[in-house]
């Protein structure tokens, strides 16, 4: 399997060498870009699997640079940010951003961000990508992915856990597809399942419970027996 | 019309002044007039008292002489002729001429006429029919001075005078103040939001017009202030993000995992205070509109965040419907609290009381309490107990600030109190009266 290649596009030096030796030693081949025109010149010249985009650079911008290269290319693209704002996440993620890290991040997550991302797309590049929008509809419910509400047709807002949210943002993404225990464990906590552990059969439940799912006859998180579970409904950035 | 406030209130006194000068003025006239009909009523009394006496002593002949002799204006003896009203006893007189006949009555008590039958001609002409005690007729005319029409009572005046001056004052200094209460209103709102719509200079007194210029110009240098002091902070922690960055990725490439975990948990404590700091800065988010929350999710939710950290967290009480607010801000707050109780009170009951107008959230933990005397204080940004400074305990004294921050964003409050059995309790009250629409 040929390695994974990295572009890292950050205008601080340091940052960028560090990020470079930190990925490296994570087993990852790295080039490194200072800005919009070097990074055009690897993209142009090489064959990249992911791009790591500061928002913040000189002259043309991530959020220029990203939405320039969706205009031709599906090369994923995780966006780091100092500003942290909603707002950058946002336009971020519409400007097709698949992942997002504000500064300060810790490594570890963003490589398993970058994990989760690749796999993503190389698990199953025919599949639909998930719908990358402030606002999900399904079902009678609409999930503000920014403030992590869900709320009701009237406007009630009903709050989510971090768990709870972490699950069906999940299931969102994954819309009609069957996701086995372990499959749904290593992509909401990053865990390796452990055969025995019930605790995702809680953590259903209780969105069921959240959804106003009857546990009995589900409609939106259906049971698939020995298989797992499935979103049955449409995601939709309309209601 | 005046331009200063001063000129207003001047003109409105002297209006009112004059309003109530003018009103005692026809009092005055009325009481003149009624004075003027009574002395006219009695002078012609007197005169007819004095013809009757007059004639009653007089011979025949000597009367027909006499009567011939009375043709004057004021008083006449007409020819003589026998009444057809001589039943009539004079008792029952129109009340327009009570003070005349009383009067007549009085002057003729010591040798009354057999009859006297009066009637009123004209409004301003009597004609009595008088029968001597010798028997003779006696037919004549008066003219009363003056008979004007009867008028209303003194205390309707004195009612109309007191509604017309109350309504021209209510009204002109309603006008005067209006605009004084407009700014009085604007500086109470603008310690709640201080990004109200400034207020309109046009109109008003020239003394509230200049009020509320500066205070307008004064709005305006306060958000200044703060914009500056928050994009100057911003600008410090996001400079401190990017060297917090470049550490944490050094420490992963340390080769000594012990130093590893001690820089990790020395940045994560930066992390926590660039964050915090910033968040508190930023304020609550006034882009995040009121919405219709329901409140008993949102306190599961924190339950179920904190329940994954190891926290235990029991909720009592329950809401009868949703509450109107910010709801990222609102868990913010709450999540603040539980935190604080879970932090230094091990563990954390969530009381819920709701009533119509007002929802009270308790938070008691069994901690060691605050002692009395810092209670207001710890609510103070950047404020710690002595006893919390220790750097385990990672707080950034802004936690209970923040909380206090959306309490009041929603009118309401954050009290705390220590309880009698030990622990802490922080009281938020959320009222549901004066909430905003919904957006």
């Amino acid at each position: 399997m040929p390695e994974t290649h990295l572009l890292v596009v950050d205008d601080d030096t340091e940052l960028r060498n560090l990020l470079g030796d930190y990925l490296r030693k994570n087993g990852y081949r790295v080039s490194l870009a200072a800005n919009g025109l070097e990074m055009q010149s690897f993209l142009a010249e090489q064959a990249i699997d992911l791009i790591v985009l500061d928002l913040m650079l000189p002259g043309d911008d991530g959020l220029v640079l990203c939405r320039n290269l969706r205009a031709h290319s599906n090369i994923p693209v995780i966006m780091l940010t100092a500003r942290g704002d909603e707002t950058d996440r946002i336009v971020g993620l519409e400007m097709g951003a698949d992942d997002y890290m504000p500064k300060p991040f810790n490594p570890r997550e963003l490589l398993a961000r970058i994990k989760s991302v690749l796999r993503r797309v190389q698990a199953s590049p025919d599949t639909p990508e998930p719908i990358n929008s402030r606002h999900l509809y399904f079902a009678h419910w609409q999930l503000d992915t920014v403030s992590r509400n869900l709320l009701t047709k009237d406007g009630l807002v009903v709050a989510l856990s971090g768990a709870e949210y972490r699950l069906l943002k999940v299931f969102l993404d994954h819309a009609n597809r069957i996701l086995s225990r372990e499959q749904l464990l290593d992509l909401t906590l990053g865990k390796e399942a452990d055969p025995f552990d019930r605790s995702i059969d809680v953590q259903i439940s209780r969105l069921r419970q959240r959804l106003g799912d009857n546990a009995k006859e589900p409609v939106i998180i259906k049971t698939v027996r020995s298989e797992g579970y499935i979103l049955s409904t449409e995601v939709g950035m309309q209601p | 019309m005046p331009r200063t406030l001063f000129g207003r209130m001047f003109s409105i006194l002297l209006l009112g002044l004059f309003m109530a000068q003018a009103f005692n003025r026809s009092i005055h006239q009325y009481q003149h007039h009624k004075s003027a009909i009574q002395t006219g009523q009695i002078q012609a009394a007197q005169r007819v008292a004095d013809l009757i006496r007059l004639m009653s002593a007089l011979t025949p002949e000597t009367k027909q002489a006499i009567a011939a002799q009375f043709n004057g204006p004021m008083l006449r003896i007409l020819p003589s002729k026998p009444s057809a009203a001589s039943h009539r006893n004079g008792e029952h007189y129109n009340p327009r001429i009570k003070i005349f006949s009383s009067t007549l009555h009085v002057l003729l008590a010591d040798q009354p006429p057999v009859s006297i039958v009066i009637n009123e001609t004209s409004p301003q002409k009597l004609s009595l029919n008088v029968q001597l005690r010798d028997g003779t007729a006696l037919a004549m005319e008066t003219d009363l001075t003056s008979l004007g029409e009867e008028e209303p009572p003194l205390w309707l005046h004195h009612l109309i005078v007191l509604i017309v001056i109350s309504a021209f004052s209510f009204v002109a200094v309603n006008w005067v103040s209006r605009p004084l209460q407009a700014l009085a209103n604007a500086a109470e709102e603008l310690g709640r939001d201080i990004h109200i719509p400034p207020l309109d200079e046009d109109g008003g007194p020239i003394e509230v017009m200049r009020a509320t210029r500066a205070f307008n110009s004064m709005q305006a240098r306060l958000i200044r202030h703060i914009k500056d002091r928050t994009q100057l902070l911003a600008a410090i922690s996001h400079d401190l993000k990017t060297p917090i960055t470049r550490l944490r990725l050094r420490t992963e490439l340390l080769g000594n995992s012990d130093i590893q975990a001690r820089f990790q948990h020395d940045l994560d404590e930066m992390e926590s205070m660039v964050m915090v700091t910033l968040d508190f800065m930023r304020g609550v988010d006034q882009q995040e509109p009121f919405q219709p929350v329901d409140m008993m999710t949102l306190l599961e939710s924190i339950q179920a965040d904190a329940q994954e950290m190891g926290g235990a967290i029991d909720i009592h009480g329950t809401m009868q419907s949703p509450y109107l607010g910010k709801p990222t801000a609102l868990k913010r707050c709450i999540t603040n609290l539980v935190d604080n109780a879970l932090k230094y009170g091990q563990c954390a009951s969530l009381l819920v009381e709701d009533s119509a107008d007002c929802c009270t959230l308790r938070i008691v933990d069994q901690g060691a309490g605050i002692p009395s005397d810092q209670l207001e204080n710890v609510l103070l940004p950047y404020y710690r107990l002595e006893s919390s400074r220790n750097r385990d305990t990672g707080g950034t004294g802004l936690g209970l600030s923040i909380a206090q921050d959306i309490a009041q964003v929603h009118g309401g409050n954050l009290s705390l109190n220590n309880l009698p059995n030990g622990g802490l309790e922080a009281v938020l009250t959320l009222p549901r009266v004066d909430q905003r629409e919904p957006v």
